[in-house]
């Protein structure tokens, strides 16, 4: 198995940026470079950031697919690795333990339409705004039940908004290959199709002041 | 008409644990069970938990006595229906059974008492449609446990008059939960998303995309859940997670909700969980 001592991080988003300090702190030689090649034990390319796309981690010369979700609250992050058809499992081993060196939670996955977390958020959302269309209750109160009678961080309104309604329908878009169930709902299409997409574009289910 | 007498029937966990609730607002309560004995019983498991909030130094003991002091037992329908204002109904998860209490209740009853139940699975709509009082009849679903659990689902019927639910609303704020209203559709709004959430994981799991470990390690890693979706399952029990994916499964015909593989296995083969040492993870020492 590939020790991996050194990482490159190729890319110039903030998603990039954090990776690079996550191996950083974790004691790894961490580096990036905003574009063009390099090498390193371990060189993590095209980190978007956005929800349910993978980014290149190339070891060894194999390639395997990595997700990263930092948390919104709390000082975690989630790595996903993404299995594809050739990926060897000593290769994913090596991540994962550097992953979890680095102080992440590393869980391995099929390569499906938004790995393991945001596909079930996506259908959550979806749910909940279909919920909302058949007037079932209010935004604010399908939002609040989840946090008041099961303890969740967010309400899923919240989830959308901070993941993205633009990256909610792209996942439940590419998962609507696999079955009709997951195809987005009338007001999620509309949002996009009206430019709200969430806390970076100011307005979503909720809107959100300038500074967010 | 102002709500200060209020009647639990069904003395188990919801149903203790609503009249502890009500009890401790201030509210005249009675705990009804078909016999005394059950009624003593849940009567104790509420004198058990202020003994634990005593100890915490949340509550004092002339408060403690003072909350026990404002339930009366009961093991008579009659009795315990006739000076309520408010029926509170956590009894056995079956439509039927809800119906024929009900049915009595609507004639020992004064006319002004609103009648609520804590299902969580069947038909509200279907409950009421026994009793003359549609327009009274309303779901009250509380979270368990009933005295920790702030949300409080208030699920109004087509018959329902508004009214009845602003009142509810208010009563809501005075037992200190967090309300929301909704129509009367399966799982209301809690437990359809909690099913969406559960369903979605298992499927992934039934699909071999991850393992039940990983599903759950990522949800409270990636946005701080408490517990991961499966983890829960096999907490909840699951028997009870899979009748309750059959349910929506029976009422919405969607995909979405069809019973996952695994779980339908693991039902079959008597793996229900932590209660019987093994389901999706194994429990045994």
């Amino acid at each position: 198995m590939t020790a991996i001592n050194s990482v490159l991080v190729i890319g110039k988003t903030d998603q990039a940026k954090k990776v690079e300090t996550l191996f950083a702190k974790g004691g790894f030689a961490a580096s990036r470079i905003d574009a063009g090649k390099g090498t390193a034990d371990l060189v993590i390319e095209n980190v978007t950031g956005t929800p349910g796309e993978k980014s290149k981690a190339t070891i060894a010369g194999a390639h395997v697919g990595i997700n990263f979700i930092f948390n919104p609250t709390e000082d975690k992050c989630l790595v996903q690795l993404v299995k594809e058809l050739d990926t060897k499992a000593e290769n994913v081993q090596a991540i994962k333990q550097a992953a979890e060196k680095a102080g992440a939670v590393a869980v391995v996955c099929e390569d499906v339409a938004g790995f393991i977390v945001d596909r079930v958020i996506a259908s959550v959302v979806n749910e909940a705004a279909y919920m909302l269309e058949t007037n079932l209750a209010s935004m604010d109160d399908i939002n609040k039940i989840p946090k008041v009678c099961l303890n969740w961080p967010m309400g899923p309104f919240e989830f959308a908004d901070y993941v993205g309604i633009d990256n909610i329908v792209n996942i439940l878009d590419a998962a609507s290959k696999y079955g009709q169930q997951y195809l987005p709902c009338r007001t999620l299409r509309q949002m996009v199709a009206a430019g709200k997409l969430g806390r970076k574009t100011g307005r979503g289910f909720y809107e959100y002041p300038k500074a967010v | 008409m102002e709500i200060k007498n209020v009647t639990v029937l069904g003395a188990g966990a919801m149903g203790h644990g609503i009249a502890q609730v009500f009890a401790t607002a201030g509210y005249n309560v009675v705990l009804e069970d078909i016999t005394m004995e059950f009624a003593t019983k849940g009567l104790e498991g509420i004198k058990k938990f202020l003994a634990g909030s005593i100890e915490k130094k949340r509550l004092t003991q002339a408060e403690a006595d003072a909350i026990v002091g404002r339930i009366r037992l009961s093991a008579d329908l009659t009795d315990a229906g006739a000076n309520a204002d408010l029926i509170i109904e956590a009894i056995i998860e079956d439509t039927k059974i809800k119906q024929a209490t009900f049915k009595k209740l609507d004639e020992v009853c004064p006319a002004h008492t609103i009648f609520a139940s804590n299902t969580s699975y069947q038909s509200v709509t279907e409950i009421s449609s026994i009793t003359k009082r549609p327009d009274k009849f309303v779901g009250m679903h509380f979270f368990n446990p009933p005295q920790l659990m702030k949300g409080l689902e208030i699920v109004q019927i087509d018959k329902t008059t508004p009214e009845i639910v602003t009142q509810l609303m208010a009563l809501a704020k005075k037992i200190g939960k967090d309300a929301a209203v909704c129509k009367d559709a399966p799982g209301f709004i809690a437990n359809r998303i909690l099913q969406i959430q559960r369903a979605e994981s298992l499927k992934l799991y039934d699909e071999a995309v991850a393992s039940a470990e990983d599903i759950d390690k990522a949800f409270k890693a990636a946005y701080g859940f408490r517990m991961g979706p499966i983890e829960l399952a096999d907490m909840v029990g699951l028997e009870i997670a899979l009748k309750g994916a059959q349910t929506f499964y029976d009422e919405f015909k969607r995909d979405l909700f069809r019973p996952s593989r695994a779980l339908t296995m693991k039902v079959r083969a008597g793996d229900f969980g932590r209660k019987t040492g093994q389901g999706f993870y194994s429990y045994k020492k």
